[in-house]
């Protein structure tokens, strides 16, 4: 069930909220499960038994773990010190385990419903280019909503519980309500249990502010989603769909519009998400932080789908490079290189496993795994030629502390991640690359010129379009610079006269009501992220 | 000690009741003031949606500026109802009296919420339904979403008229049509055309239960009222499939119900190359005057419906009926001219 809908809007938030405060505080947290099994339910029906056998899992995973842990900790003061640690290694030899089969399990569900139709098909490639007559068949396979978040926090969560990161949860429910809280489900942040299991088992009482803030901020998800985002999906699709008929500005302003698109459809699902949340008394993890300030493709993920990038360096990330093999090669490296090679190449070795699982995370298609690779190569070009950058800027003079250089930086980046985008968006690898080099061929209208006016895609409102668009660059750039000098919007507008407030929330919530795309013409735009 | 301490809580918890009873007076505040401007947006979005050119008057609100009682026969459903049916050619052909309701991408709650406010005012001897907006809400989210648009349309319909909130010259169009609901499109735009499109299948497309719930309600309400249902499956290249008929004729002998399926009934009679104003979606005025020919044959066949014309108190009917033909004439004569014009450009 998409958050821009009616029905999620108003009677299902609504009432949700109304009971939710209706309740005493200790029981609140089932008035939250019982909305959450209801929102799955109507989005993905049986399939919520899929999402319940992960939580089983986990859950008697993190139950056995704790036991491991208990038996330990009961005979460690009665064993002799050099006994002592080798119960502790059995201990976490046995925890280590049973972390490999939930994450076996949780993950092979994960892996069967979205991927097995590609690696069939490729395999069926493999198969026939091998003259072998043998075939995997296709199956019909339906994914459950919300697979690809809730089995990262599924794994983050065992883990954490043997890393002592966070107790294991005795209650079944409340372990349920961590994986299927409704906010989350459709497109995060992934959750750790540290954060929101704690915000879920706290009781909340009715916040004026906290609810009003949450309200504020879904009503600018809003914004992004359903003015911003959607009116640009006309002239996105038909330039990725019908790549091959145009050229020149017109795909660049495909590329550019795409980025604003995603940008803004997945923040204003966060957005809407977080702010559900917030007013319930719950808070969010934040998944942006002004990602187009960055001024490297590293920092740009770290402000970019924070809680992926930080549950890949937690989870694959660290586990890889403290693995015994990169020990051995760390300390390879050390003996034969210089220091910073020394740091460098185990640890550039290392990210190999976490941009493939960010590409494959996003899908089964060639084009995100070599959307993976293409940051990979990117992060690792630019940590191997570090020192080479260093010596050319040295001998032609450039002082990096300058602000032309920042902005150089944030440029180069933007260019980065449009192109990254355009890889993503594509219809396949071979589109992403017919349409990088029709980039360069310059654009003859012809039959298609009228696409500039949008009217070849039936739209009547070209200029206004166009204007909007700009208007909302400006303005999402702006809300990003405020952001990123500390300055609270909603902070500063809650301080403002009650008229002044009032009147801009209201102008906020006609802005979504008389400007957004939906409604005949428009279809329901589904949410991007939704869909991985 | 104990008593102060408890003292303390029922002060404390006394405050919070205060504190969040202001909170509550501010939200219904808050909310209240919304209200009235969404309101008085939904007021100006109505009558934005009418039109100042007669012949583009085709708002569904035209038909509460007819006399009451007065329509024999309403058609209910999507924008193929508003595409597909000229009621002043049906006027012209059999004397009756008919209205097209047809909102674009209406759903099933939406038509039950519309009959219901219809009734009101009319009472119309034959009702047709429109079934292609039956297979619009596939899913339960999808119908849940309908069913809470169509509540809040009631109030608010500026979330259904929203981007006609533009049109200020349409503040001086007059509520009554001469088109009654009919939308004239004269472009001709051909679909692609698929071998098998016709062909016959055993397939069943599934209608939603919660869409059929709504649609077993509507032919409740139009039977309390003493109207005879048909549903009506008109001609719609895109969107009509084989399994799609089988799902309605099902429909229709679970429900008691005549079907009038003129996607195979006049597959030899509309021409796709020139009966439709875009690519196969919805008929242009050439295709609605080949449906209309068939409805009103239907009816004569079927129903016994009086023959208004020339009973002064459907004057009106007759002068609008000219009136359309007028327009329509005009608009004919006005695209010939355009035509000759760009000719003379581009020799």
């Amino acid at each position: 069930m998409p958050y821009n809908t009616w029905f999620y809007l108003l009677p299902f938030l609504g009432t949700s909220l109304l009971i939710y405060y209706l309740m005493p505080p200790r029981h609140r947290w089932t008035v939250l499960l019982c909305a959450s099994i209801l929102f799955y339910l109507i989005a993905s029906g049986k399939l919520i038994l899929v999402l319940a056998f992960t939580t089983l899992v986990i859950w008697g995973g993190a139950l056995r773990i704790e036991a491991h842990r208990k038996t330990y900790l009961e005979i460690k003061d009665t064993l002799p010190k050099n006994e002592r640690k080798e119960h502790k290694a059995r201990m976490e030899r046995q925890n280590g385990r049973v972390v490999f089969a939930a994450c076996v399990i949780i993950l092979g569900i994960l892996f069967f419903t979205k991927y097995y139709n590609f690696v069939g098909s490729n395999l069926n490639l493999l198969m026939e280019s091998l003259h072998i007559g043998a075939r995997i068949p296709a199956l019909r396979l339906v994914m459950p909503l919300g697979i690809s978040f809730y089995t990262l926090s599924a794994v983050s969560y065992v883990t954490d519980v043997s890393r002592e990161r966070c107790p294991a949860e005795r209650n079944f429910f409340r372990l349920f309500l961590f994986l299927i809280f409704f906010p989350v489900i459709t497109e995060g942040p992934i959750s750790r249990y540290q954060q929101l299991g704690t915000e879920l088992k706290t009781e909340h009482r009715f916040n004026y502010q906290e609810f009003c803030f949450g309200a504020q901020l879904i009503v600018w998800g809003l914004i992004q989603k359903v003015i911003f985002a959607d009116w640009l999906n006309r002239y996105v699709r038909e330039v990725f769909k019908y790549y091959k008929n145009y050229s020149g500005i017109i795909v660049i302003l495909g590329m550019l519009i795409y980025t604003f698109q995603i940008y803004m459809d997945f923040d204003g699902c966060v957005n809407i998400a977080r702010g559900s949340a917030q007013m319930f008394g719950i808070r969010l993890t934040e998944n942006f932080r002004q990602p187009f300030f960055s001024t490297s493709a590293a920092e740009f993920w770290r402000r970019w789908h924070i809680s992926l990038g930080a549950w890949l360096k937690d989870y694959v990330f660290y586990p890889i490079s403290l693995s015994r093999f990169f020990q051995k090669l760390s300390k390879a490296c050390r003996k034969h290189m210089n220091r910073y090679y020394a740091s460098a190449v185990p640890t550039s070795a290392a990210l190999l496993g976490v941009w493939l699982g960010n590409g494959i995370w996003h899908g089964a298609e060639w084009k995100y795994i070599f959307y993976g690779i293409y940051y990979y190569i990117i992060l690792f070009a630019s940590r191997m030629l570090e020192p080479v950058f260093d010596k050319i800027c040295a001998k032609l003079k450039i002082d990096r502390k300058r602000k032309a250089w920042h902005h150089f930086q944030v440029a180069r980046t933007f260019v980065i991640v449009n192109i990254g985008m355009l890889i993503f968006r594509a219809e396949n690898l071979g589109a992403a690359g017919y349409m990088l080099k029709s980039m360069f061929v310059p654009w003859d209208a012809g039959e298609y010129g009228s696409l500039l006016r949008w009217s070849k895609i039936e739209c009547n409102y070209a200029a206004a379009v166009w204007a909007g668009m700009v208007v909302a660059v400006i303005l999402v750039f702006f809300v990003g610079l405020a952001h990123e000098k500390g300055i609270r919007i909603r902070e500063s507008i809650a301080a403002m006269p009650v008229c002044l407030r009032w009147a801009i929330y209201m102008g906020a919530v006609l802005a979504v009501v008389i400007f957004g795309a939906y409604g005949p013409g428009f279809g329901e735009i589904d949410f991007i992220y939704a869909g991985f | 000690m104990q008593k102060r301490s408890e003292d303390g809580d029922f002060e404390k918890n006394r405050a919070e009741i205060m504190s969040n009873k202001k909170a509550a007076g501010r939200i219904l505040s808050f909310l209240g003031i919304l209200g009235i401007l969404l309101f008085g947006l939904s007021r100006a979005s109505v009558l934005m949606n009418r039109s100042v050119h007669p012949l583009f008057n085709y708002a569904t609100s035209g038909i509460f500026a007819e006399e009451k009682e007065s329509i024999d026969v309403l058609t209910i459903g999507d924008s193929d109802v508003y595409s597909g049916l000229i009621p002043a050619k049906l006027w012209e052909l059999s004397g009756i009296t008919s209205f097209s309701w047809g909102e674009p991408a209406q759903r099933p709650p939406e038509t039950y919420s519309y009959l219901k406010k219809i009734y009101q005012e009319q009472n119309p001897q034959v009702v047709f339904i429109d079934v292609n907006h039956l297979f619009r809400d596939e899913k339960l989210s999808d119908n849940l979403d309908s069913i809470t648009r169509a509540a809040i349309e009631k109030p608010f319909p500026v979330v259904l008229y929203h981007r006609k909130l533009d049109s200020f010259q349409n503040f001086l169009a007059q509520d009554y049509t001469i088109t009654k609901g009919y939308l004239y499109r004269d472009d001709a735009k051909k679909p692609k055309m698929k071998k098998n499109h016709f062909k016959e299948t055993g397939k069943i497309t599934a209608i939603h239960p919660i869409t059929r719930w709504y649609l077993e309600r509507s032919v409740e309400l139009c039977r309390k009222n003493g109207s005879s249902v048909v549903l009506l499956y008109i001609p719609t290249y895109k969107e009509w499939t084989y399994s799609n008929h089988n799902a309605v004729m099902e429909l229709g002998s679970e429900l008691g119900l005549p079907v009038l399926d003129l996607n195979l009934e006049m597959q030899e009679e509309i021409d796709w190359g020139t009966d439709t104003a875009d690519y196969g979606y919805h008929l242009n005025y050439s295709g609605a005057q080949k449906v209309t020919d068939r409805i009103a044959k239907y009816l004569e066949d079927n129903y016994d419906l009086e023959d208004h014309r020339g009973d002064p108190a459907y004057q009106r009917w007759q002068k609008d009926s000219e009136a359309f033909r007028g327009e329509v004439e005009k608009e004919i004569l006005e695209k010939e001219r355009r035509e000759k014009e760009r000719q003379m450009q581009g020799a």
